[in-house]
């Protein structure tokens, strides 16, 4: 009788030790196995909760209520892009563009649903900056100017600057336009719809406060 | 029976309290505490949270620009003093230009000779080094031949360097034979051996006005 009590217990604590031994290697991946460039994975959100919410400020002098940010794990890097819109309601799109932070980021609402690494313009021909709104979208688009593809373009200004796809690399700039991963372009460009908001922000940032 | 018994439990409970220590996790508790503050500390700001997951803040230099074409004087636009920024070219499909081809055999010798010349660095000086980092190319001189290896010792393709360098001035004047001293780019710069369809199109034309000359005259002979 003990000694089948023995056994049991044995076995309960093997089976134990096994789950736990494979368990957070599951739940909690370890900076060794952090993914590779590309879409990186989404730990649900950070909430920002009433009646104040937190506010990112737009170059304009509005300002814009935030309810939740993709809470994304690891730092990204270039070529990495992060999309999450479960649970998110529908609402007007608008897109934060930080050159400072070499990020962009797509709200629905008051929700983050999108953030990539992007490239922006070089010294001599930087991005500007300012409030815009979508002009044009055109998915397989090729430069005039440059006679370089430019795919899922999403265009901002009449003289040319657009959010596209590139191949967004550390130590490389756009002539103006605001690079983008491939996979986060597909994305953003089958969400985003003609006369959007996009907010491009400098280097000096426009802090809420 | 006992003892036997007595291990048994041990064990079970050795691995119970394993198994209770790695589901709670103690790294893993302490990772997400730590973690969790950190949000707790940046959530009234989010842009800390942008800038947590951000590459920070773009590099002063080397930037490449995506996009070629139109714009090739963009570097000489960039003030002086700053990094210049390089624009790619025209092509986006060129392949890389090969190293060897720009590197002439007489630059070889020079790298060798010169005093900063480490084994493994680039084989061959910029264009735009500056002055002192070894001799020049138009200041080569067959005496510099001296620094390359004694007759009979290694010889190297152009544009490899040994991994000892002779100190300058080390063998006889002029002793050593070039090395590397075949001409750089085995192509020759001027057309293929077959003629072009305009060529071969005069010459059996020619053909047929010789065979047309000779029928013609035959009938005068005979």
């Amino acid at each position: 009788m003990h000694r089948a009590l023995a056994i049991a217990v044995t076995a309960a604590a093997t089976a134990i030790a096994a789950m736990a031994w494979a368990g957070p290697s599951a739940t909690a991946p370890s900076p060794a196995t952090a993914p590779s460039a590309g879409a990186q994975p989404v730990a649900g959100r950070i909430w920002y909760h009433g009646p104040h919410y937190a506010e990112l400020a737009l170059p304009d002098g509005t300002r814009r209520a935030v309810h939740s940010l993709l809470n994304v794990p690891h730092p990204m890097t270039f070529g990495d892009w992060a999309w999450d819109e479960t649970g998110v309601p529908p609402g007007p799109l608008w897109i934060r563009v930080d050159l400072k932070a070499q990020l962009i980021s797509v709200f629905r609402g008051e929700h983050e649903i999108g953030s990539a690494v992007i490239l922006y313009g070089a010294r001599a021909k930087p991005s500007p900056l300012g409030v815009f709104h979508i002009l044009q979208k055109a998915k397989d688009y090729r430069s005039y100017t440059y006679d370089a593809p430019m795919p899922y373009m999403l265009r901002l200004t009449s003289d040319g600057v657009a959010i596209h796809a590139s191949d967004v690399r550390d130590g490389w700039a756009t002539h103006g336009c605001i690079g983008v991963p491939m996979g986060f372009a597909t994305r953003l460009f089958g969400e985003a719809r003609l006369g959007d908001e996009a907010v491009i922000v400098g280097p000096e940032r426009f802090t809420a406060k | 029976m006992k003892g036997r018994r007595r291990l048994t439990l041990a064990f079970a409970a050795a691995a119970l309290s394993l198994g209770v220590a790695s589901a709670a996790g103690i790294d893993t508790l302490l990772w997400d505490g730590a973690h969790t503050r950190a949000v707790v500390e940046k959530i009234s700001d989010p842009l800390s949270i942008l800038d947590a997951r951000s590459p920070g803040a773009r590099r002063a230099d080397a930037l490449r620009q995506t996009k070629p074409g139109h714009v090739r004087s963009l570097a000489a636009a960039a003030p002086p003093g700053g990094p210049e920024e390089r624009v790619l070219a025209s092509s986006r499909e060129r392949p890389p230009e090969p190293d060897l081809a720009l590197a002439p055999p007489l630059l070889g010798p020079n790298s060798l000779a010169g005093p900063d010349a480490a084994p493994g660095g680039l084989p061959f000086l910029p264009a735009g080094a500056p002055p002192g980092a070894g001799p020049t190319p138009a200041a080569f001189t067959p005496n510099d031949f001296g620094a390359l290896p004694p007759p009979g010792g290694l010889l190297l393709p152009p544009g490899q360097s040994p991994p000892g360098a002779s100190p300058p001035g080390g063998g006889p004047p002029g002793g050593g034979p070039p090395g590397g001293g075949s001409p750089p780019g085995g192509g020759p710069p001027g057309g293929g051996p077959v003629p072009e369809p305009a060529t071969w199109v005069m010459m059996i034309m020619a053909l047929f006005a010789v065979g047309a000359a000779l029928r013609r005259r035959k009938p005068v002979d005979a």
